[in-house]
């Protein structure tokens, strides 16, 4: 009998597919614009939250911005999110408008940043998934 | 024509704790067994069934409904589940609400539980209550909105630290009168022990986060007819209102000019539609609940719902506001801070102190707020995407 590893019963495994999809979102800031009321809106919606118009044109938000708001650095992150502590987490402002709250990628670490300092798009792994492929996504670093 | 009144007949509440040899049904059962002892009723005069579960993942058990009618005994009748994360407890509240008062049932059976515990993982099944494409994909979940809130708070409004804290310490101390808690008989935790309390996510402190708990907590509710039956002392539904808020926090600051972190659109349309029904102001509620798994956001729901000033809730609950004999005494159960955070029954657990205040029934406990004719809830769904609030008001 040839041996055959154990498997592992687990409910849910997710499809590759599944990051896939959301590709152009994760990759390239790309959202939409309404062009009835001109709102900019990222991640991409298929109604306009503001006038509920379905008049919406994909666009690829700036790569770069600033910082808006910046709490202390996280050290208790979610699991399979640890590899890189502490965590700072902030709120951006793209230069073209629309807001993110993303992880903030600069090592070694700043010893202090302030709110108003610039950053740009850094594309980076997010997680591993639990059937072994890696998720990929925006994250953004200091601009020096 | 005058909408029907629906009231609230019975309660019933496990003690919540982690509990390693009971299962979600063993929860289950004693809640609603007291609940119906409590309306002095069985459960064959229930006519229909609602269970909120809000974190069915940490055990793994989806269709609860399913398994929860018979494990109760309410089988062949059906139950329905309704999950609307945090908020759970209060979405199936109103949806038992609808239907007393759409003439289809009356007397509904409304409960709800979660074991947290079961999951040795559960900080990141609740994680599926974000956006899991854009906010958990990213390794963010409920640290950055507690984190981001506190701080733009004491920036805008100049909130100190130390007022924040104040919030888990009052509502330790009546925690430590709940015999419900496992806090209960402890001795009040300071605020000089608050304060040395590590970050968890700063500004966010560790004693301001809830802990993963087990528990359920089951309401009956009824027309006024069969209340009046019943018991002596109903308390009536006088409404519930549903409200949203963008999940992701760019959406929420986008859609406001800053504001949205803190001026939460959907609780205070909600709270506004429930003051307009109810006939009355923010000034007139005796008693609160509102949501506290992370008590750095209580004071932004204090304020939202209109009990306090834009501003004002660290300063008000620092001067002892919330507390007995303040201005409107707030979460006197401990809260999901202190008595635990089992999902699907937190909603309820508010709904649970609420009655138990209008009835005068927490005298037993030295917990009573005097003379409360007027009780608010507000249960948060996810980071404020989905807002629940209600207005209870003392029978007689």
């Amino acid at each position: 009998m040839p041996s055959v590893p154990e498997k592992i019963c687990r409910m849910m495994l997710h499809s590759t597919v599944k990051a896939w999809r959301e590709r152009d979102g994760r990759y390239r800031l790309q959202g939409v614009v309404c062009k009835d009321c001109g709102k900019k809106i990222f991640p991409a919606v298929q109604i306009c939250p503001y006038c509920h118009s379905k008049n919406l044109e994909k666009t690829e938000f700036a790569s770069t911005g600033k910082i808006v708001l910046s709490p202390e650095p996280l050290w208790y992150p979610l699991t399979g999110f640890q590899e890189l502590l502490p965590q700072y987490t902030v709120m951006i402002e793209l230069d073209d408008g629309p807001f993110v709250c993303a992880e903030l990628v600069h090592y070694p670490p700043p010893a202090e940043f302030k709110e108003g300092t610039r950053v740009e798009m850094a594309f980076r792994k997010l997680k591993r998934e639990d059937i072994g492929n890696y998720v990929y996504g925006f994250k953004f670093r200091i601009v020096e | 024509m005058a909408e029907k009144k629906v009231a609230i007949v019975g309660i019933g509440q496990t003690l919540h704790d982690v509990h390693p040899t009971r299962s979600w049904r063993s929860l289950l059962n004693e809640a609603v067994n007291k609940a119906l002892t409590d309306a002095k009723i069985t459960i064959d005069d229930v006519k229909a069934g609602y269970i909120s579960m809000g974190s069915p993942e940490q055990h793994g058990q989806e269709h609860v409904a399913g398994m929860a009618s018979w494990e109760i005994g309410m089988w062949p009748k059906g139950m329905i589940h309704c999950e609307d994360a945090c908020a759970s407890g209060t979405a199936a509240l109103r949806a038992g609400w609808f239907t007393v008062l759409s003439g289809k049932a009356d007397i509904v059976l409304v409960a709800g539980v979660d074991k947290n515990t079961d999951n040795i993982n559960g900080w990141e099944a609740i994680g599926a209550h974000t956006d899991v494409e854009w906010e958990y994909t990213f390794g963010l979940a409920w640290g950055p909105l507690m984190a981001l809130l506190k701080k733009l708070h004491m920036q805008r409004y100049g909130s100190t630290d130390e007022q924040w804290l104040m919030y888990p310490v009052v509502t330790h101390e009546y925690a430590t009168k709940n015999p419900n808690c496992n806090q209960y008989g402890k001795k009040p935790m300071t605020l000089e022990e608050a304060k040395a309390s590590p970050y968890l996510f700063g500004p966010a402190h560790m004693v301001e986060l809830c802990p993963f708990t087990d528990g359920a907590c089951a309401v009956v509710i009824a027309t006024e007819e069969v209340a009046r039956e019943l018991t002596k002392k109903p308390v009536f539904i006088e409404h519930i209102a549903v409200g949203s808020d963008p999940q992701l926090l760019g959406n929420r600051w986008q859609w406001s000019d800053e504001g949205g972190l803190l001026e939460w659109r959907g609780e205070i349309e909600a709270a506004n539609e429930c003051y307009s029904k109810a006939g009355i102001k923010a000034d007139d509620i005796d008693v609160v609940t509102v949501h506290d798994s992370g008590t750095c956001v209580s004071p932004v729901h204090l304020e939202n719902i209109g009990i306090f000033k834009r501003g004002e809730a660290p300063k008000k609950i620092f001067e002892g506001e919330t507390r007995i004999g303040g201005k409107c005494p707030c979460s006197t159960h401990g809260g999901m801070r202190w008595l635990g955070h089992p999902i699907g029954a937190s909603g309820l657990n508010m709904v649970h102190e609420l009655t138990l205040q209008l009835r005068g029934d927490a005298e037993k406990d030295k917990r009573q707020v005097p003379n409360a004719e007027f009780g608010m809830f507000s249960n948060e769904g996810s980071n404020g995407a989905s807002m629940i609030v209600g207005i209870l008001k003392r029978g007689g």
